[in-house]
């Protein structure tokens, strides 16, 4: 296990399309973390070099300090699981001592290190039998089992549940999260699913047009969005974000929402020379609603409602020209009108560019 | 345990030093290949290069490569030895055959393609075993039995035989371009309305088309290139490209230049072919089996 | 619209129209081959006579049934490395494979007996460009269409050159169809480039390969356009194959009857052979 320091990595592929602009992450020793992005953000590509298959076209990758830019996947010790399920056409025996066999270890301790791989991931009863006619879920475990028994520095792992079965997925990411506390392996693991992201990863980094946008926890990442990338991609639905412009009046500083105002004069400090307009945003399940009057309510009209599981409910409610959606198990029905509150300690500010502010 | 593996890591090669080894396994490759090519591309570009030079030229060695070509081979062969009118016994011979073999195996494809008949796997084998007949224990008993039936030396004698050899071909690749076609979309126009027969002309055959001129050009490759079954069953009249090559030999023997000339006007419609269907080559030697 | 009746005639059709040319043909081979019949003389009725000389008295038969085993497994031993060989370096560079493709697939759209001219003039013991270039590297002239020994490797070469780009394209096919995830594990794997062709990506293009052997092995079993245009036959028997010496009986010597059943024997051993072969790769050709 090692700490992995991505420094100012560019890449370009084909000399055309930029895939990573300059990036820079240090992935801390022993820790699970998830690349978490939408289709072409690069996370993919990112892997890839920390792996050692793609060479940046600038920049460096440091393991525990030391420069391995250059250095074959083998040379840095790396292990990785693919998306596509990748078996030798051999044994499950031979397939996990592959990579031991390549190294030139000892017979004895090849089979010491496979069976008792094989018994961690539940595969001791297929050792014997041909891996490529196993299902997904199993093959993919093989995979995992081939990657973990070289005890590589770093395991990196590409979207490795999109082909397996739902019942295995839920296995291997069990196995997964055990490995990592029992092993206190380094683990990469890139996936466009959050719910994934945020189940098995103590770490997020969302990634989006080859930026890396931010680096957190899923706790800080759901309530202290960086930007309001992070603040809309996080959360199903993410947070909503508003158009707000700064008012100035009787010494006191109010974000205008046109219909209704909120004032924050408590941050003028912070907001001050930060231009004005600004965007605002608050997540669906901490908007207070109720279906009567009430003071400091902002009232608005549901047009949608949709069903959630359980007893939630989506609502779609418009203030003016304002949207918002709104998580609640009460029971509003659409066409009915609500009243809003948006507490201000889950409010967050963001400037005209879409980094946080407050 | 995982010290020992962090040494490894650790255990950098100097960068220079990775660098060239990679740079130098690449230069090897591309070496390797290089070579590899001269010896396919040589014979080819020596036929080319002797037939565009003078009788002098040609016997000195080192070979000479600066020189003035010339096409005075090119020339003597087509006028002093008649090659335009074996060239025309090639072009109506190569495109007959293959129309018919067209013609035939088209609708057979579709139908092993398509339909479940009794015995189908044993029409697609017997069609098959066409393509290892040795053509020239065929062309024994043929020769005699053409010679009695006056289609010796005729066009049409051959065209009848080269139907054969080409049918494998156009029956097993075909049906392979048939089964790519989604059976999904004959469904839909055939709950449209429209008869069998018209769906087949109407969707399925424009789908197939780049298909059918890969493999047309296939078999015209094949038939124009054949040798032993012409060798046989032409005389003068009827004799193809291939077989008055052979005769050059006896009769120019030692004019290489115009020889070379000969096999390079043979050879170059079908290098041409063969580089336009360069993506459906494998399909057509391996019968459709390997895409 | 069409009946079942319509349909299995037009599936039907080119076997009865093949048969209908072939059937005479064959039945007349058959039928001569048990007379003793050269043209222009009267045919004599010998029944096996001509198997019986063949099989057990004619060395030439002998030589040339040796001499096509001989052919065929050193052109097979030798086009198969080097194919594959080839086809994996061609599968790891990223430039220029298209180019060297091009290149390689030239000598499959030459007629062989071209290739068979062409070559002959190549291999020309006073003039010919190979024994140049032998020269230039040290090794005396081989007299290469004149020599017994060396007349039937000529010909070998010829094969070797033009069939060994069959087996580069069908690898290389195979191999560029494979997921790029199989390689790249490999190379994570630290597997040596040798390793990985031989345990990981061989074991997946095995069917290919083993069409590509079936096809190769029964043509080049019947090959005759090459070796009969580079040397005829010669010097003397020494290229003389089974194919060749079935032409010559006939063509040259007018044996009408003991070419038939040269034919004959020849026929039955291809039949033979392929069914063996077409019993085992049956599931790689016909998948339903």
């Amino acid at each position: 296990m090692v700490e992995i320091y991505l420094e100012n990595i560019t890449h370009i592929y084909e000399g055309r399309t930029l895939a990573l602009n300059n990036i820079s992450l240090r992935i801390p020793n022993g820790s699970f973390t998830a690349l978490l992005g939408p289709s072409g953000c690069g996370k993919t590509t990112t892997l890839r070099i920390i792996a050692g298959l793609i060479r940046p076209t600038k920049g460096k990758v440091y393991f525990d300090g030391d420069d391995v830019t250059y250095l074959t996947p083998q040379e840095r010790n790396v292990a990785m699981v693919f998306q596509f399920i990748v078996v030798y056409d051999m044994s499950v025996y031979k397939n996990i001592a592959f990579p031991l066999k390549v190294r030139g270890l000892p017979q004895k301790e090849i089979d010491l290190r496979v069976k008792r791989i094989a018994e961690k991931l539940g595969l001791t009863q297929y050792l014997d039998l041909p891996a490529h006619k196993l299902d997904a879920g199993t093959r993919q475990k093989v995979a995992l089992a081939r990657a973990l028994v070289r005890e590589p520095n770093v395991f990196l792992l590409d979207e490795p549940l999109t082909n397996v079965d739902p019942k295995s997925r839920l296995e291997i990411r069990a196995i997964l999260k055990e490995i990592q506390r029992d092993l206190k392996q380094t683990m990469i693991y890139v996936t466009h699913d959050q719910a994934e992201a945020l189940t098995l990863a103590e770490k997020i980094a969302v990634m989006n047009k080859g930026r890396i946008l931010q680096y957190d926890t899923p706790q800080r990442l759901y309530e202290y969005p960086a930007n309001t990338f992070v603040a809309w991609f996080i959360g199903n639905p993410g947070m909503n974000l508003i158009n707000a412009v700064l008012v100035e009046k009787n010494d006191r500083i109010w974000l205008d929402f046109k219909l209704f105002k909120i004032d924050i004069s408590e941050y003028r400090d912070i907001i001050k020379g930060k231009g004005e307009k600004f965007i605002v945003g608050i997540r669906p399940e901490y908007i207070r609603v109720l279906k009567t009057p009430q003071d400091n309510y902002i009232k608005g009209r549901c047009y949608l409602v949709e069903r959630l599981s359980g007893k939630m409910r989506l609502l779609h409610v418009e203030i003016g020209e304002i949207d918002l959606k709104i998580k609640t198990p009460l029971n509003v029905k659409e066409g009915e009108y609500v009243w809003l509150n948006l507490p201000k300690e889950k409010i967050r500010i963001f400037d005209e560019k879409g980094d946080l502010l407050i | 345990m995982y010290g020992s593996n962090k040494k490894d890591s650790k255990a950098l090669v100097s960068q220079r030093g990775h660098a060239f080894k990679r740079a130098l396994i690449i230069f090897g490759i591309y070496l390797a290949l290089l070579i590899v090519s001269a010896f396919f591309f040589y014979p080819i570009f020596f036929a080319i290069v002797t037939s565009l030079q003078k009788r002098a030229e040609i016997f000195t060695l080192p070979p000479k490569l600066i020189f003035t070509p010339s096409i005075t081979n090119y020339i003597k062969v087509v006028t002093m030895w008649k090659f335009d009118a074996y060239f025309m016994n090639s072009v109506i011979i190569s495109t007959a055959s293959v129309i018919g073999a067209l013609l035939l195996g088209i609708p057979c494809a579709y139908i092993l393609s398509r339909y479940d008949i009794p015995r189908k796997m044993d029409i697609a084998f017997i069609i098959l075993s066409f393509r290892f007949l040795p053509p020239v224990a065929i062309a024994i008993p043929l020769y005699i039995l053409y010679t009695k039936i006056g289609l010796f030396d005729t066009h049409l004698g051959l065209i009848l035989i080269y139907i054969i050899m080409n049918l494998p071909f156009v029956v097993w690749i075909m049906k392979g371009f048939f089964d790519e076609v989604p059976i999904e979309l004959e469904e839909a126009a055939q709950i449209d309305g429209y008869s069998r027969l018209h769906v087949f002309f109407r969707f399925t055959l424009p789908l197939v088309a780049r298909g059918i001129s890969a493999t047309a050009l296939f078999c015209l490759l094949l038939t124009w290139n054949e040798f032993g079954l012409a060798l046989v069953l032409t005389g003068i009249n009827a004799r193809t490209l291939p077989v008055q090559a052979l005769q050059f030999v006896a009769s120019l023997g030692l004019d290489w230049g115009a020889l070379t000339a000969a096999a390079i006007i043979i050879a170059l419609p079908m290098i041409i072919f063969g580089i336009i269907i360069r993506n459906y080559l494998v399909r057509g030697l391996t019968l459709g089996v390997v895409k | 619209m069409a009946s079942r009746k319509l349909i299995n005639i037009i599936a039907w059709l080119p076997v009865i129209y093949s048969f209908a040319i072939i059937i005479m043909p064959f039945a007349s081979m058959i039928y001569y081959s048990l007379f003793d019949y050269d043209l222009g003389r009267e045919p004599i009725f010998i029944g096996p006579g001509n198997f019986i000389t063949l099989i057990l008295k004619d060395s030439v038969f002998h030589k040339a049934f040796c001499l096509t085993l001989l052919y065929t497994a050193a052109a097979l031993a030798i086009e198969f490395p080097l194919g594959l060989i080839i086809a994996f370096l061609l599968y790891r560079i990223s430039y220029g494979r298209t180019l060297f493709t091009i290149i390689v697939i030239l000598p499959l759209t030459i007629a062989p007996a071209v290739a068979g001219i062409i070559w002959r003039l190549l291999f020309d013991v006073s003039y010919g460009h190979v024994n140049y270039y032998l020269s230039l590297i040290g090794i005396g002239r081989i007299p290469w269409l004149i020599s017994p020994q060396w007349s039937i490797i000529a010909c070998i070469i010829t094969d070797i050159w033009q069939w060994t780009p069959f087996i580069i394209l069908v690898a290389l096919a195979g191999l560029l169809a494979l997921p790029k995830e199989l390689l790249e594990s490999a190379y994570v794997d630290g597997a040596s480039a040798w390793v990985t062709f031989k345990d990981i990506l061989f074991p997946r293009i095995k069917p290919l390969i083993a069409i590509v052997l079936f096809l190769r092995l029964v043509d080049a079993l019947k090959a005759f356009d090459n070796i009969y245009t580079m040397t005829g036959g010669g010097p003397g028997t020494s290229t003389t194959t089974i194919s060749i010496y079935n032409y010559l009986s006939l063509m040259t010597f007018y044996h009408v009857g003991y070419g038939c059943a040269i034919s004959v024997i020849f026929l039955v051993f291809i039949i033979i052979l392929i069914n063996i072969i077409i019993r085992r790769v049956r599931h790689i050709l016909w998948r339903e």
